[in-house]
């Protein structure tokens, strides 16, 4: 689309006014706000979009309010193939004309001229790009999407694309909505398609869960059959045992009888086996009393024999013990002197050892009384003494003062030296003295003196007025020396330190006088000492008046010592001797008092085994009388012969029982007893079961599964059908949105190039060469740009430069597309207003060149701002 | 002489899950129909009396309703005693819906079970020497075990069996075996008048005497059936049999294989569907195999989609379909896109062409739909 003129007649606030378009380049607008520059662009709107008989808002606000007019417009233009005049006017006298002049001459009035237009601009315009590149003042800065169809086909046939359309833009959407059906937005499956799947799963469960029940109905069936035929197994078996049973207990009964037999036979052996047993026991009880008799006789003889030979044996042990003793008594005696001897011998050792010990520890004492002695003088010399270390210090510094005062008074003072040169008696002062010859006298002045040879001369001598004063500071210095020693009371320096000495001297003696008592006493006290002493004197004085008689007293202690240890030595020899003898003695009674035990026992075992001799031989007489001898024999050897004939019949009825295996044939009775015993649980247990189960049967067969199961099964088949169906459609919009999208994206990047570039070259000129812009493949937006190598998204851009990329990226697009491909003017309605002077001259620049390949209308209210604009045609309302 | 119906295999109760909503229930009557139809042909042709040989009901476990009905349908049928022998889908279990209480409850007086209790005389003269099915799983040829010791007679003996004769099954080891040569042999013998055979579901003539039959179900119940929907009316005497079919089925099980490449072929297929008499009562599966284009699958799905509701069912030979969706030329100039949106369908026919797998399948599909929603924006 082109615009070549555009006629407003009472149009808010124009009464008539005719703006003409350049055919390529830059149309200026230029005119203050009210008298309407930015009419053109609305009525241009209003004039497309509202037929004539419009009573819509804007067409009432485009009325001018001074008249009652109104509003026209009237257009020419030129739209892909059509070249045109239209005009409107709406309110009064609404009218409506299109002249069409090519390709085809035309002309409609009224609505059909409203209608074919639209039709015009619909087959010619891409009404979307025209918006687009509209620039509205005050309008927000937000930078145009190019994704447009015209654009896109711009781009596609300047990269020599195929081109799309907006057929294949719907298709997409489509694509889209087909997809959403499956898909949520993020890619993952549809609540709906979860439900189904579980659905499916729920209707396979059911199915499962009815297929059970069936299953379990026919396993029940089969189940009766098995246990029918397991009943009939057992109870053919049980009759085969019953048949058994039978058999063997008649074989039974010949054997009972067999161990009838057995059991007279057993009695009769039993009983001579007992009587057997009596014959042997009275003959063995005979055979034992004759024994008896003999061995009682043999005893008594040798129990006889060995009393006889006990009696020496106690006299001797007799003596023997009776030795024993007057040794032992021998013994204990010595013991008792050793004893007795040793007491003294340690006596003597204790009294000569507490002689020198009391004589050693009275020296100790009397040393320790010296100690303490010194250690009071020595204190109380110390409490006393005022000079000390600091004292003498002080004394010392005032004594060197007063030296030192005293040199510098001598050193200022006059000297006046007087030698006699022949016996003289002079005067100084009020003091007189004599000179003999080649005497001398020095004289130092300090003040003043007069000197006189009296009655002969006299001499005035007067120091520097200096001396005086040093001799003033002398006497001060000299006097609080003399105040310090006199404090302490020394005479002087010397003395002080004398003092001091003395002070040390006196500390020292301390100090020993403390060591020496510590060393007399060690761990005792003075008062144990003293006691300790007394106690032993007391001891010396006593011991020689209560001494046993005996030998004389050692000369010396080591003599003592000597005696005291033999004497020791002595009563332990003594105390063994003493223990041998005794266990001697005791060993010997012991011995003695053994024998007379023997002795007695002896004597009584005689007189028991005459007795029981007597008694044996009574009662064997009295037996004999009873019955004889040889009846017992004869009666014995008849209980042998009939036990003898007893154990053969025995053995021979067991023969014949063993024969008939009895054991055998019990174990195969009891066993097809057991046999029957289980056959039979066990058929009671086939029939509850099979009772349980008829019952079981009768119930659920009632409850007709098999048509549920089958509807169950035909539900599953549908529902999966149906999910299997929808998954495949699922499958297949994504592939095909994937796929779309894909090439979509790929043909985006591929064809932004040409926009990309164009931008960048127009940026050039405004910005510079380093200038370069970032675009959104799938918007085709500028979202960047790149200046000195500085990449800036357009959020973190000024106002200004967001503005210039609005108006760059326009005038870039509408040259791409041409007004025969759906392209449209720039329209910018006092843009650039956030914009320096220096880059509106440049921006000019920009604008002016784009001018060239597009048509660019500019509405202001600024003249100024697009002064710049070197080639445009300037329209001044 | 006498004259009696054979019938067999009525599978009362039969679910086919292809079968949606109505046409489920229709299905079903037309079992319950059969039954009066086989009474009105016994009462009109004068049979003395009805076998069913077997699987009178598809299970055990059937609804009661349809038991209830199908009793009802047999004792409406006056005058005509109905023998209904179990068979492997009905066995004379424990769970056996003969002994069902339900059973028991409705049974009507001419409605009687073969269980092989004993010799059946259903008219003076006549045997009936049944070998019903006693579990699912039954071990020997139980025919055979009920014509044990058969000795002369002078009744029409007729043997009501159910199962597979040697001759024809794939598996001559089965111990359930029915032994056509054992028959024959008592037949030739005259110890055996006729054999009355239920499970196979076709119609045959079994064997060369012209006495052992298998009489098919009377209404079809899959694709597999050679001549099913007959009962047959059988007169016999010493010197033969005469055994003549009846039709009684309704519906029809077709399936075909076609081979799809041009319009031409779609548009044969679809002649051929709108030609297929009673199509509420016909079950169809089609086998669809080739290539065909955008266009061309959008065509036959319009024309399946246009079909399905007129058949009880339509649906696919799964087995023996395999038809390509390429797009050719004219597709893509129909489909009518340019640019990138030209490219993503090449790229999408590309992968439609691959020799197999999921994606290919995944991809016309794509392209199928592609079609559609480019075809919707004219």
């Amino acid at each position: 689309m082109k615009l070549h003129r555009i006629r407003l007649r009472n149009f808010r606030g124009v009464r008539d006014r005719e703006v003409e378009f350049a055919e390529s380049g830059v149309t200026i607008v230029e005119g203050p706000n009210e008298v309407g520059k930015s009419s053109i662009a609305e009525a241009l709107e209003l004039a497309i979009e509202y037929p004539d008989s419009s009573r819509h808002r804007k067409i009432q606000s485009a009325k001018p309010e001074d008249r009652d007019e109104g509003p026209e417009v009237e257009i020419e233009m030129s739209t892909g193939p059509y070249v045109l005049t239209y005009q409107k006017r709406w309110i009064r006298r609404p009218t409506t004309t299109l002249n069409v002049t090519a390709p085809q001459s035309e002309n409609h009035t009224g609505r059909a001229a409203h209608d074919r237009l639209e039709a015009i601009l619909r087959e010619t315009l891409d009404d979307d790009l025209r918006l687009a590149l509209q620039i509205e003042q005050g309008t927000e800065l937000k930078l145009p999407s190019f994704s447009i169809p015209s654009m896109r086909r711009a781009l596609e046939n300047a990269t020599d694309g195929d081109a799309s359309d907006a057929e294949d833009e719907d298709l997409v959407e489509r694509i889209g909505v087909e997809f959403e059906r499956y898909w949520t937005a993020t890619g993952r499956v549809t609540g709906k398609r979860i439900a189904a799947a579980k659905e499916v799963e729920e209707a396979r469960e059911r199915v499962q869960g009815l297929k059970e029940q069936m299953d379990k109905i026919e396993g029940d069936a089969a189940e009766m059959v098995r246990l029918a035929e397991e009943a009939r197994g057992i109870a053919q078996t049980l009759q085969e045992l019953a048949e058994s049973e039978r058999k063997l207990t008649e074989e039974w009964a010949a054997i009972d009888r067999l161990q009838t037999d057995l059991e007279r036979i057993d009695a009769v052996h039993v009983a001579a086996s007992s009587k057997r047993q009596q014959a042997l026991g009275e003959h063995q009880h005979r055979e034992e009393m004759k024994d008896d008799l003999e061995d009682g006789a043999k005893a008594l003889t040798d129990l006889e024999a060995e009393a006889e030979l006990a009696a020496p044996a106690l006299f001797a042990a007799t003596g023997q013990s009776e030795e024993a003793a007057v040794s032992l008594k021998a013994a204990a005696d010595a013991l008792r002197r050793a004893r007795e001897g040793q007491d003294r011998a340690f006596g003597d050792r204790n009294f000569l050892q507490d002689e020198i010990d009391e004589e050693l520890i009275s020296e100790r004492y009397e040393r320790y009384k010296d100690a303490r002695q010194l250690l009071r003088d020595s204190e109380e010399f110390l409490e006393s003494a005022k000079v000390n270390e600091e004292v003498l210090a002080d004394i010392e510094r005032a004594y060197n003062e007063d030296m030192k005062a005293q040199a510098a008074v001598e050193s200022a003072a006059a000297k006046v030296e007087a030698t006699a040169l022949s016996d003289i008696a002079l005067r100084l002062d009020d003091e007189e003295f004599e000179l003999e010859t080649d005497e001398r006298r020095e004289i130092l002045v300090e003040d003043r003196v007069e000197l006189s040879v009296p009655g002969v001369v006299r001499f005035r001598v007067s120091a520097a007025p200096e001396a005086r004063v040093l001799a003033q500071q002398r006497r001060g210095v000299h006097e609080e020396y003399l105040r310090l020693c006199a404090r302490v009371g020394v005479s002087d320096f010397e003395d002080a330190r004398r003092a001091e000495q003395a002070r040390r001297d006196a500390i020292r003696n301390r100090d020993d006088a403390r060591a020496a008592m510590r060393r007399e006493l060690r761990d005792w006290t003075a008062e144990f000492m003293a006691s300790r002493i007394a106690s032993l004197k007391a001891n010396v004085v006593s011991y020689p008046q209560q001494r046993a008689e005996g030998p004389p007293m050692p000369v010396n202690l080591d003599e003592a010592l000597r005696i005291a240890r033999e004497s020791s030595g002595k009563v332990e020899d003594c105390e063994r001797e003493l223990q041998v003898r005794e266990t001697v003695w005791k060993e010997r009674e012991e011995y003695l008092n053994k024998v007379r035990l023997q002795q007695a026992e002896l004597a009584a075992r005689v007189d028991v085994a005459r007795g029981r001799q007597k008694e044996a031989s009574e009662r064997l007489a009295a037996a004999r009388e009873s019955v004889s001898d040889e009846d017992i024999l004869v009666a014995l050897n008849m209980a042998k012969q009939v036990f003898e004939v007893s154990i053969k019949s025995l053995e021979e009825a067991k023969g014949r029982l063993k024969a008939a295996d009895p054991d055998s044939l019990r174990a195969r009775l009891d066993n097809v007893s057991d046999a029957k015993g289980r056959l039979e649980t066990q058929l009671r247990t086939n029939e509850g079961r099979q009772h349980e189960i008829r019952a079981s049967l009768e119930l659920r067969g009632e409850m007709g599964l098999h048509g549920s199961y089958e509807g169950a099964v035909s539900r599953f088949e549908q529902a999966q059908r149906e999910h299997e169906g929808e998954e495949s459609r699922a499958r297949a919009a994504k592939l095909l949105k994937e796929t779309f999208d894909k090439h979509r994206r790929l043909a985006n990047q591929r064809n932004i190039k040409p926009l990309k570039e164009r931008i960048d070259w127009l940026g050039g000129l405004v910005f510079g060469p380093t200038f370069e812009v970032k675009l959104d493949d799938e918007e085709l937006r500028v979202v960047g740009r790149t200046l000195d190598g500085v990449t800036l998204e357009v959020d973190q851009l000024s106002t200004g430069a967001r503005e210039q990329l609005g108006v760059l990226s326009r005038l870039a697009c509408a040259a791409i597309v041409s007004p025969e491909d759906g392209g449209a003017p720039v329209m910018i309605d006092d843009a650039l207003g956030w914009s320096d002077p220096q880059r509106l001259q440049s921006m000019g620049a920009a604008i002016a060149v784009a001018g060239k390949q597009c048509q660019i209308v500019i509405l202001t209210c600024f003249p100024g701002r697009y002064a710049h604009v070197g080639n445009a045609e300037v329209v001044r309302l | 002489m006498v004259k009696f119906l054979h019938t067999a295999d009525w599978q009362l109760g039969m679910t086919r899950h292809f079968l949606k909503g109505e046409a489920q229930a229709r299905f079903n009557d037309a079992r319950l129909n059969a039954i009066e139809q086989i009474g009105s042909i016994a009462i009109n042709e004068g049979c003395q009396f009805v076998v069913v040989c077997g699987d009178v009901f598809e299970s055990n476990q059937v609804e009661r309703q349809v038991l209830t009905r199908a009793l009802e349908r047999m004792g409406a049928v006056s005058g005509v005693t109905f023998y209904l022998l179990p068979g492997n889908h009905d066995p004379l279990d424990a769970a056996s819906i003969y002994r069902s209480p339900t059973f028991t409850k409705h049974r009507p007086d001419n409605v009687v079970v073969l269980d092989g209790s004993g010799t059946v005389q259903p008219v003076p003269g006549v045997e009936l020497i049944a070998a019903p099915w006693r579990n699912k799983h039954p071990t020997t040829d139980l025919v055979a075990e009920a014509c044990r010791g058969l000795g002369a007679t002078h009744a029409i003996r007729i043997v009501v069996g159910h199962g597979v004769v040697d001759s024809m099954s794939p598996n001559p080891d089965d111990p359930r075996l029915i032994s056509l040569a054992r028959l024959e042999e008592k037949v030739e013998a005259g110890l055996i008048q006729f054999v009355a055979l239920g499970d196979r579901h076709s119609k045959t003539d079994v064997g060369s005497t012209g006495r052992v039959w298998y009489a098919g179900a009377p209404e079809p119940t899959d694709y597999d059936e050679v001549d099913p929907g007959h009962v047959l009316v059988a007169e016999l005497d010493a010197y033969g049999a005469n055994v003549g079919a009846r039709q009684v089925g309704t519906w029809r099980f077709v399936r075909r294989e076609w081979q799809l490449s041009e319009d031409d072929d779609l548009h044969a297929l679809e002649d051929w569907l709108k030609s297929q008499p009673n199509k509420e009562r016909c079950i169809v599966k089609l086998g669809l195999v080739g290539t065909v284009s955008l266009a061309q699958k959008a065509r036959l799905d319009g024309i399946l989609e246009d079909m399905a509701d007129r058949f009880a069912a339509l649906d696919a030979w799964e087995s023996r379909s395999d038809l390509a969706v390429m797009p050719n030329n004219v597709d893509v100039e129909e489909i009518g896109l340019s640019g990138f949106a030209r490219e993503a369908l090449e790229e999408l026919s590309e992968k439609a062409t691959a020799e197999s797998g999921e994606e290919s399948l995944v991809a016309r599909d794509a392209l199928a739909l592609l079609y559609r929603l480019a075809g919707a924006r004219e």
